[in-house]
């Protein structure tokens, strides 16, 4: 709505300005139909003082050019760029600063450039002057202001504070960090009485603002030093005190869309103002010059990154996408082509890991299933076993019963006899006859079977002994072979492995075989497990006798199982033979195959020499082989390695 | 046919306990190996048979059926240190056990479970007895009327059925009173 309505009133405006153009050439002019016309003028000290000064520059021009009533318009700092965007003004008189940035965004266009007076000459160009106490010896250069106080006027000023700023960056000095505090005093004078009194180490004003108050005699110049600008061609033209480049003074800019004639007007009037004039004397001038070049403040702005520069050198992503375009374009396609790639990949990375997942928990689980198929097997040998064991057990315990049972009886018999050989002593002492008695004593010897008990107790005894002989054997041994599994090998003397086995398995192969061990007791502890040691010499002994077993049948004969132990190079070797049937060439290379049996339904499960074959070379880093001649017999060979090192690096 | 109890078993010092135990009660034969025990089993007569089951050779229920084709009437008992169904289903089908004892077993339940065999053979023994004596002469001890009529009877049915003829041949003994008025009535 508010375009609309700034369209409406520029429309509006030029209609008069035609109607004024009308009368003109039609008739005499009338006072009624002037034109407002407005200058909008930096207000840098009050509104009062801007209207004292400019007015008369307003009326100056008004009586110059006929037919427009000049105005002035007193803008504070923040107000002017308000006042340019919603279209109030014609004109602008403002600081360089705020004219780059006019000219820039508003496409404000300079037409004159103050003449400044000062000190009785005009001067088109000003700057900064940095300056300290002159008792201040320890300054010597721009550098040694670091850690010092720094008292500016306004951090708009150009001369009052940007150019300065401007020379200390180009030192390498930021004054916003390297000073121990910067304060801005609002005034040139206030500026300098604070370095005057010590309130501040050093400060900038605007060139020309020490001479001035100098001249009122409030400062002796001398007590001051300044930094002296190294441009010295500049320095012969300006012979103001000044230590920063020199920037053009106030432009008188065109802002509005203002009729070319008038601008032409506007600038030659202002062009032919006499310094004499009460306009320029108001304004303190020596009248306009033709416009300078405003390039140099637009560097300061620019380097200092201040004004319509504030993002100068940030190049928005926006600026970057219309200049590019097909790069732009180029990019996104890249991009996305490369996002596609990436979510691809990460959905192949996400399902690549759950398929790892699955696979680990596979294997634990089949880990698991390793361990319970061991322990089942164990379970099932020792079930196997514990028949045949419980028979081992059950009749020696038996005849142990027998015999005690006699025993007792024998005891009971023996004690009829001392007790009539008591009598008979009792009553020989009282004096009586005893031979009434001594016919006794043979009766009883008689009866007791005195004899038969003095040869029979002592064997009762010690088959008794040996019973319960057997029995211990039989339990430790069957102890000893079940012993839980270890985590770890521990060194185990398979000798004694073998004859633990050997007594535990013994009902397995004593009613078809005699079973010999030969076992070399210089054989040195071995590493292994030896539960699963002992499960794969029971394999052998069962399989054995099994052989055998088909062999003999119901003859009534006996085969022989034998199990050597010796050593063989770097491994302790156990020899298992038997007399049995054999195993045919043609199968031999798969006994140790899983599933592999020819045993009838129910017999075998084919796993017995497979976990063997795993438990010797896998787990003990050792070596199973099978020699065999079929209708003499087999021979299974276990090696296990002697050197424990070796074993647990095959191991690993 | 004095209550002689055989027992067999591959164990040794089992046998001389169960002997040593014993012999104040029964008249007692062991053998360690069911090969040895049959031959025994021909040359003597034994009311009961004790016989363990594992043995090299010839198993338990093996033993026992051969025995029992050799004496019947012999009451056999099978015990074992290790039972499963198997040897009890064979030991009572092949076997034809009479008890089946399992080891440990104490020493009451054995003379209880001996004493049972005992007598179960002499009631064996008795019914056999009676029948014999049913059928034979007392003094003489060959068949007497009721066998003969018996066995005419079998005989004229046979005849009858393969229809054929069948003769009888009567011999009649003469001069029997004197050896009747000597030892008989």
């Amino acid at each position: 709505m508010r375009t609309i309505g700034k369209i409406i009133s520029k429309r509006l405006r030029q209609t008069i300005g035609i109607v004024v153009l009308l009368f003109f050439v039609n008739a005499v002019p009338i006072i009624g139909a002037i034109q407002p016309i407005k200058i909008g003028v930096l207000a840098n000290r009050g509104r009062f003082e801007c209207m004292q000064r400019w007015s008369p520059t307003a009326t100056y021009l008004s009586r110059a050019i006929d037919g427009y009533k000049f105005t002035i318009v007193p803008l504070l700092f923040d107000e002017i760029e308000q006042a340019v965007r919603q279209g109030k003004l014609d004109f602008v008189l403002t600081n360089p600063s705020i004219y780059v940035n006019l000219e820039i965004r508003f496409d404000a266009n300079r037409i004159a450039t103050l003449k400044n007076m000062r000190l009785g000459k005009p001067y088109t160009e000003f700057g900064g002057v940095i300056f300290y106490r002159s008792d201040r010896s320890d300054i010597r250069s721009l550098d040694d202001l670091r850690g010092q106080s720094f008292v500016a006027v306004n951090e708009n000023a150009l001369g009052g504070w940007q150019a300065a700023w401007f020379k200390f960056k180009k030192d390498g000095i930021n004054p916003y960090e390297d000073f121990s505090s910067l304060k801005f005093s609002g005034t040139q004078d206030e500026a300098i009485f604070a370095v005057r009194d010590g309130v501040a180490d050093a400060g900038t004003v605007r060139t020309d603002a020490l001479e001035l108050l100098a001249e009122t005699g409030e400062i002796n110049i001398e007590n001051f030093k300044i930094f002296p600008h190294r441009d010295h061609k500049k320095s012969e033209i300006f012979p103001l005190l000044h230590s920063t480049n020199l920037y053009p003074e106030w432009p008188f800019a065109r802002i509005g869309p203002v009729a070319d004639s008038l601008v032409q007007k506007v600038a030659i009037a202002l062009l032919e103002m006499p310094p004499s004039s009460s306009a320029a004397k108001a304004a303190k001038c020596a009248g306009w010059s033709v416009p300078l070049s405003y390039q140099p403040v637009r560097d300061c702005l620019k380097i200092l990154k201040i004004g319509p520069f504030k993002h100068y050198g940030e190049t928005t992503i926006v600026q970057f996408i219309l200049q590019n375009k097909l790069l732009t374009v180029l990019v996104i396609i890249i991009l996305m082509i490369v996002l596609g790639f990436l979510i691809g990949v990460i959905r192949l990375n996400k399902r690549l890991h759950l398929a790892k997942q699955k696979i680990e928990q596979e294997l634990q689980e089949r880990k698991q299933l390793e361990i319970q198929l061991g322990q089942a097997q164990k379970l099932e040998a020792i079930g196997q076993l514990a028949a045949g064991i419980a028979h081992e057990i059950n009749t020696p315990s038996q005849f142990i019963n027998d015999n005690l049972t006699f025993l007792k009886t024998a005891f009971e018999d023996l004690g009829a006899v001392v007790s009539v050989f008591q009598q008979t002593k009792e009553n020989y002492q009282n004096g009586k006859n005893v031979k009434k008695d001594i016919r006794k004593i043979e009766e009883v010897i008689e009866s007791s079977d005195l004899e038969f008990l003095e040869e029979e107790v002592p064997q009762a005894l010690e088959q008794s002994l040996q019973g319960i002989d057997r029995i211990r054997k039989i339990v430790k041994a069957m102890k000893e072979f079940s012993h839980p599994s270890t985590e770890e090998k521990k060194l185990s003397d398979i000798n004694r492995a073998i004859e633990n086995t050997v007594i535990v398995s013994a009902n397995e192969w004593k009613y078809v075989a005699d079973l010999k061990t030969e076992l070399d007791e210089s054989l040195p502890l071995l590493p292994c497990y030896v539960d699963e040691f002992n499960q794969v010499v029971l394999n052998m002994i069962v399989n054995a006798a099994h052989a055998i077993g088909d062999v003999v049948g119901d003859s009534g004969e006996k085969g022989t199982i034998t199990i050597k132990t010796m050593r063989n190079g770097s491994y302790a070797e156990v020899r298992i033979c038997d007399t049995g049937t054999g195993i045919p060439k043609n199968i031999q290379h798969r006994v140790f195959d899983p599933f592999f049996t020819t045993k009838e339904v129910g017999k075998g499960t084919g796993q017995g020499l497979a976990i063997s074959y795993d438990v010797i070379v896998n787990k003990h880093g050792g070596e199973l082989m099978v020699e065999s001649k079929p209708g003499k017999g087999t021979t299974f060979i276990i090696r296990i390695p002697m050197d424990h090192g070796k074993t647990k690096e095959k191991d690993g | 046919m004095d209550n002689k109890i055989l027992f067999v078993d591959d164990e040794a010092y089992l046998l001389s306990g169960i002997e040593r135990q014993l012999r104040k009660y029964f008249k007692i034969d062991t053998c360690s190996s069911a090969v040895e025990a049959l031959e025994r089993i021909r040359n003597n007569t034994y009311s009961v048979i004790v016989t363990d089951y594992h043995m090299p050779v010839i198993n338990g229920v093996e033993f026992l059926a051969k025995a029992k084709e050799i004496t019947p009437k012999t009451v056999r008992i099978l015990f074992t240190g290790k039972a499963d169904l198997k040897i009890a289903v064979d030991a009572v089908n092949e076997g034809h056990v009479f008890k089946f004892l399992l080891k440990p077993y104490s020493t009451e339940k054995l003379l209880s479970v001996l004493r049972q065999a005992l007598g179960h053979f002499k009631v064996l023994m008795q019914a056999e007895q009676n029948e014999f004596m049913a059928l034979h002469d007392l003094l003489t001890g060959l068949p007497n009327r009721v066998f003969i009529l018996q066995k005419l009877k079998e005989a004229l049915a046979l005849a009858k059925r393969i229809n054929t003829i069948l003769g009888v041949l009567f011999l009649d003994l003469d001069g029997f009173k004197t050896v009747n008025d000597r030892y008989g009535h």
